[in-house]
């Protein structure tokens, strides 16, 4: 059910040609040096200091070209799972988690998480949908601790941390100091602490806190100018792609500067790490994730539906390299599946790029890439028409992943 | 050229005419074809033939049956039969079997989609009958198809038995295996509504080997859940697991486990094995069917209120109202979507017909602007030249003025020269001199004889003078023009300038004539220089004034 995709791309011919004209002042590894797409775009962002938190800040003004960015470029290899296909183990294109041995699919309402090795294996569903105890409703974030062996799982609205062990048993749960209307967490099990950063309503004392597994206060964060308005309009981010606890606010109608910050439990504070200028322009939606090498995001632009339902389309997607800082818009392209486009939000999470997709959804992808691309040679063609053949449309989903790359 | 016009036009009608039919008719063929397949694109088809009216009455039966045809299949709805019966008339009276049986059907469908069972089995059976015989079975055996499904909506489930039977005996004259497995699945369902369960499973088996030989998983999965329906209708819930078990190993449809799973968790309640029935309820929530996890939710609950577990079952119940609230909600959005979608397309409509509106009002501006740029430009034009025209008038006018008075002048001029010349004769009729000329007197000197005229100085003297008088610029312009010019080639220019003729000319310097023009002519070329022979000496010092 594993198979592995290896680093395959059109450019590896090119490798030698590339390494002689290189400038060899990259400190990456020269083979991925033609990979590096953003090098080739302009200065659009500064550092700041901001209370002894170096800022990069991002002139929206400035980003104007587009690359197209092969995910290879932020991946390190392409691994592709068939999920288990016994009736009880099947997903749907849920939200999920991959660390070093298993893999975690988040709930789709009734549908509940449902736990794999990495060979796809089903092992067991993780709690159940309901309001009783150790029971979810909507889950808003999640993670899976290979240390402890231990599931933890926030829903919305919610006063406790849920808690389960990797064969589905239901373990305590870890009261929380405040209720989190939609929170990220992040665990420290050395230390048995758990900090959250929660989306403040106005009113709400603090933004994050730091408590043991007692539910005991240790430290916080008030909310201060980060108050948004108490509606579920508004989104929590956090990443989780370096050991740092990335976070920040997604605001949909309130449109207002605000920055991606790294939750600093030492020191108690939240420092601002990245942050998109729009200089005179009037704000669109938009939004940041934190990557090991660069900051992402979008800009965005609302459509109204009627008086209580806006939805958003047409993102444009931007990437700032952390180092040079330099970046532009950005298209992603899978190039281990031969160029497929990347649609959607592609998930960026724990250190891994995720693609949890239904077999009939992938099914389409390819067959719409192998109609419309003209320019895919024979050997790539073979291996996409290979694939489309092997799907069956009744398999559980499929799982593809790949680590992110750090340096 | 007339005659060359009379031909040309009436074979360019004819060539016009044979190109309009050539594509009507394939039109109508591509029409007809497109019909089987996917009937709305024959109506589209359908669309380029502008005027129905101008096809042969052959071609319109066609055009109506295909018509028909591609509006039954795609769901539209007739406003009438008469359509129908006039195309159905046409065939039957051209006896065209192929086309009235067709015609004959589709009638029957008409009224079959109209809930009208009895006439649509009437049109039905006709159209069987107007096959001729032991030709197209397999449409007769789909003819009787659709009359068994018409005897059943009638309630007469027998005669949708017997129908269907003579169905299925066609559908094996055609050895057409498809056509037989459809008709047996029709059997199958009236023997089923004939109460006539064991017939009914029977045929479904039949079914089942003649689907197994195609191998066809899909069809075979499908029909083991309609045996495992057929069953449990029958209460035979364990023999209508295992079918839907079966069905299940034969071909999983991974949409359809949460369904199947709370269909044998249904089974196994029938059964009395709550246990089971509870486990597969179970499993089907545990889906991504929000509609079957809601349903089983709901049945869950029960199982549980019927053991007395009242706070279990009431968390089942909430969790079901959840669902249903979640799904609901979703309906809403999907509809708002749907909504959105259509009123952007219908924005994307209207923005275009705007746009096109605009597009034509900017042609039509266009054309008004260019037509008035022409009409100004005409009256431009045309004032123009009437403006010229006035002007040409004008100056013409004035030119003729202008010569009238240069006329008038002229007139003048002559009368005041004719006034001078007499005045002039006067003047010297008064200098005694010019009474010794002959050729000045002609009353005094009225004789033949021509006698020498002897002009003394005095003569000489008054001649000058009188010279001077009537011509007082003449002596000035001599010398100017000749200034070595004697006294005497003065006095005998200023004969010649009062012109005395060629005999009083030598009569007084007694020469011949002959003298008289050398002389005239050396003072012409001598003193004046002129070497123009058209030129005379006379005419030179007549032009001196």
């Amino acid at each position: 059910m594993k198979h592995k995709l290896f680093f395959h791309f059109p450019g590896m011919f090119f490798i030698p040609l590339f390494c002689l004209f290189s400038c060899g002042k990259s400190t990456r590894n020269s083979a991925f040096d033609q990979l590096d797409v953003v090098a080739e775009l302009d200065v659009v962002a500064e550092k700041v200091m901001v209370h002894n938190s170096e800022l990069i800040a991002c002139d929206l003004t400035k980003l104007k070209d587009t690359v197209e960015i092969p995910l290879s470029y932020l991946v390190e290899d392409l691994q592709m799972i068939r999920l288990d296909n016994r009736n009880e183990a099947l997903v749907g294109n849920s939200s999920s988690i991959v660390t070093d041995k298993h893999v975690l699919i988040r709930n789709n309402r009734q549908n509940p998480y449902k736990l794999f090795n990495t060979k796809g294996e089903f092992i067991t569903t993780i709690g159940s949908y309901g309001q009783g105890p150790h029971e979810y409703l909507n889950v808003y974030d999640d993670w899976l601790d290979e240390e402890t062996a231990q599931i933890f799982i926030l829903p919305w609205q919610s006063n406790q941390l849920l808690r389960f062990d990797l064969q589905g048993n239901a373990l305590e749960p870890i009261p929380l100091k405040y209720t989190a209307p939609k929170g990220k967490f992040c665990v420290n099990n050395k230390e048995s602490t758990l900090s959250v950063f929660l989306l403040p309503f106005a009113g709400s004392p603090v933004v994050a806190w730091t408590q043991d597994f007692n539910g005991n206060m240790i430290d916080s964060i008030p909310a201060g100018h980060l108050a948004v308005q108490p509606d579920f309009s508004n989104e929590v981010l956090s990443n989780k792609n370096t050991r740092e606890f990335d976070c920040s606010l997604f605001t949909f109608f309130e449109q207002r500067p605000d920055s991606l910050y790294h939750y600093n439990m030492v020191g108690n504070s939240l420092d601002p790490k990245f942050t998109l200028d729009f200089k005179d322009r009037a704000w669109k939606i938009h939004s940041y994730q934190e990557l090991p090498r660069h900051f992402i995001g979008d800009v965005t632009v609302e459509k109204k539906l009627s008086d209580n339902i806006t939805i958003t389309e047409h993102p444009s997607n931007f990437i700032v390299d952390k180092k040079t800082l330099k970046g532009g818009f950005y298209k992603l392209y899978n190039d281990f599946l031969a160029g497929l486009p990347v649609e959607g939000w592609p998930s960026f999470h724990n250190g891994y790029y995720v693609w949890n997709v239904d077999p009939g959804e992938l099914a389409e992808h390819l067959t719409k890439h192998l109609d419309k691309s003209k320019t895919l040679i024979e050997k790539d063609r073979k291996k996409l028409t290979d694939l489309l053949e092997s799907i069956d449309e009744n398999d559980n989903n499929y799982l593809f992943y790949g680590k992110l790359r750090q340096n | 050229m007339k005659r060359l016009l009379l031909l040309i036009i009436p074979l360019c009608l004819l060539f016009t005419a044979c190109r309009n039919r050539k594509h009507h008719t394939e039109v109508l063929s591509e029409a007809a074809r497109l019909s089987d397949s996917i009937p709305s694109q024959a109506l589209m088809k359908l669309e380029e033939i502008k005027n129905v009216k101008r096809l042969s009455t052959a071609e319109q039966a066609e055009y109506d049956l295909i018509l028909i045809k591609s509006m039954l299949r795609s769901g539209n709805k007739l406003s009438s039969d008469s359509i129908i019966h006039a195309t159905t008339q046409y065939y039957l009276n051209h006896n065209d079997s192929a086309g009235l049986h067709q015609a004959l059907y589709y009638n029957g469908l008409y009224h079959y989609r109209n809930a009208r069972h009895d006439s649509a089995v009437l049109y039905f059976d006709k159209a069987v009958k107007s096959i001729p015989a032991g030709n197209d079975n397999d449409r007769k055996a789909g003819y009787k198809r659709a009359a068994g499904y018409s005897c059943l909506y009638l309630g007469d489930a027998e005669a949708a038995v017997k129908t269907q039977t003579e169905g299925l005996q066609y559908a094996r004259a055609a050895n057409d295996s498809l056509s037989v497995i459809h008709s047996l699945l029709s059997l199958a369902e009236a023997y089923k509504y004939n109460k006539n369960t064991g017939q009914s499973l029977e045929t479904y088996r039949q079914v089942l080997d003649l689907i197994r030989e195609r191998e066809d998983r899909d069809m075979e999965a499908s029909i083991l859940n309609i045996v495992s329906g057929v069953y449990e209708s029958d209460n035979r819930i364990e023999d209508a697991l295992h079918y839907k078990n079966k069905s299940q190993q034969v071909k999983r449809n991974r949409q359809e486990v949460p369904a199947v799973n709370l269909y044998r968790a249904l089974l196994f309640d029938k059964l009395d094995m709550h246990d089971s029935a509870r486990h597969y309820a179970q499993l089907s929530i545990k889906g991504d069917n929000q509609y079957v996890a809601d349903l089983a939710y709901a049945f869950l609950s029960k199982s549980e209120a019927k053991q007395g577990r009242y706070a279990d079952a009431l968390n089942l119940s909430k969790n079901s109202e959840r669902i249903f609230n979640s799904f609901l909600s979703g309906i809403h959005s999907a509809d708002m979507q749907q909504k959105y979608e259509k009123e952007k397309l219908e924005n994307e409509n209207n923005r275009l017909k705007i746009k096109q509106r605009e597009h034509q009002f900017y042609l039509l501006m266009s054309a008004f602007l260019l037509l008035l740029m022409l009409i100004v430009l005409y009256f431009i034009r045309v004032n123009n030249r009437r403006k010229n025209e006035k002007t040409a008038h004008e100056n013409r006018m004035i030119r003729l003025q202008h010569e009238n008075l240069l006329l008038k002048q002229q007139q003048e001029i002559s009368v005041l020269r004719e006034k001078e010349a007499i005045l002039r004769e006067s003047l010297f009729k008064k200098i005694s001199f010019f009474h010794k000329l002959p050729s000045w007197n002609r009353e005094e000197h009225n004789h033949h004889e021509q006698q020498k005229i002897k002009i003394t100085p005095h003569d000489w003297q008054e001649l000058i003078n009188g010279i001077r008088d009537a011509y007082p610029e003449f002596l000035d312009k001599l010398k100017q023009h000749a200034p070595t010019l004697s006294d005497d080639d003065v006095r005998f220019c200023c004969l010649l300038k009062i012109n005395v003729n060629m005999q009083d000319l030598a009569d007084i310097y007694c020469v011949s004539k002959a003298a008289v023009t050398k002389r005239k002519y050396r003072i012409k070329t001598e003193k004046f220089q002129i070497a123009d022979n058209s030129l005379n000496l006379d005419t030179v010092l007549q032009q001196m004034q």
